[in-house]
């Protein structure tokens, strides 16, 4: 990797990571879910900085290609995040049901009255 | 005396909604009935308030099972010793609920099921759901050891303690198998009652064709998953 690549690369990742924190601090998203994604371009930027890195722990695990690990590492990454998100989803139509139900009952009560 | 509620899921039922209301109050007159409209978006709300009826309207749509519940919350709250589901779109006759609740009530079940599939009377709906129905019948026989003819029989009676469970818990979509299952786990007594069903005056059906395969292998498994819990 030239230096001139991996400049542009971090730079590319500290503007993701900077927006990202913008809208934690704009609440528009809340740090509970964004922390995995600072954490994996956090550990990204590392392995920008030190590729010799991405080579030795791919020959640890026995990748021939460090870019193979990459890939590896990004699919199970996003496969995580997309669990975590049905499990998220599941719970918030729980609530939403809920909420639904009772503010549905509570109208009636305030009606009869 | 025994408080007794009827709990009407309805979505969309601007053509029988009057007319199942005044069967209930002319076959059923014991009964205190409850609306769940689940944001009908065609004229049942305004039907319901034009005509005074108790009527709870979903702010949003839930789908079957988040209506029934809201019933069932609602007959917890307010006290009810038996609550019963009926079909807002005609199918089922309140004139059978008299015998339903003496049975429940004699036999001390905690649930009575109306079935179409004891006497083989009225309505028996189409080939394939029966299919369907069979199917439910056998996969229960074989995990829960019990016989239940029509699993998916919209006319169930519940008692005290079955309205508190399915105010706490209940299935949200195609509801009627899973929460069967679920009594059968529990070892609550389940009993069935042969009853006349109607082919429905006005609606459709919550199960359209192509919702049947997702139906059959959604509800399979939560049967299944239900077993192992």
């Amino acid at each position: 990797m030239t230096l001139r690549l991996q400049i542009i690369i971090i730079v590319g990742f500290l503007f993701i990571l900077l927006s990202m924190l913008n809208l934690v601090k704009k609440r528009v998203i809340d740090l509970k879910h964004t922390l995995s994604w600072i954490l994996c371009i956090l550990a990204l930027i590392v392995l920008t900085l030190f590729p010799s890195l991405l080579v030795s722990l791919s020959s640890f695990l026995g990748i021939y290609s460090p870019v193979n690990m990459v890939f590896l590492f990004g699919f199970i990454f996003l496969l995580i995040v997309c669990f975590h998100l049905t499990v998220t989803l599941s719970k918030l139509t729980d609530k939403v049901r809920r909420i639904d139900q009772i503010l549905a009952i509570e109208t009636k009560k305030n009606k009869d009255e | 005396m025994m408080k007794k509620l009827i709990i009407i899921p309805c979505y969309n039922e601007q053509d029988s909604i009057e007319n199942t209301i005044k069967d209930i109050k002319e076959n059923a007159p014991d009964y205190d009935y409850v609306i769940i409209n689940d944001c009908s978006k065609d004229n049942t709300l305004k039907i319901c308030k034009e005509n005074n009826f108790n009527v709870i309207s979903l702010p949003v749509n839930l789908g079957i099972g988040g209506a029934v519940q809201t019933g069932y919350i609602y007959a917890d709250q307010n006290d009810y010793d038996i609550a019963v589901q009926i079909d807002a779109d005609g199918q089922h006759d309140p004139g059978f609920l008299s015998k339903m609740d003496k049975y429940l009530i004699e036999n001390d079940c905690d649930m009575v099921i109306g079935s179409r599939f004891i006497e083989n009377e009225g309505f028996q709906s189409s080939l394939a759901r029966r299919i369907g129905i069979n199917f439910f019948k056998y996969l229960l026989k074989v995990l829960f050891g019990k016989t239940i003819t029509d699993a998916t029989s919209g006319l169930r009676m519940c008692n005290k303690k079955t309205i508190a469970m399915f105010a706490n818990e209940y299935p949200v979509d195609y509801p009627e198998p899973e929460s069967t299952a679920r009594l059968l786990r529990h070892k609550r007594s389940i009993k069935e009652i042969p009853v006349v069903m109607r082919e429905r005056s006005g609606g459709v059906s919550s199960i359209s064709l192509n919702k049947s395969i997702y139906y059959m292998i959604k509800v399979s498994l939560a049967i299944l998953i239900e077993k192992v819990r």
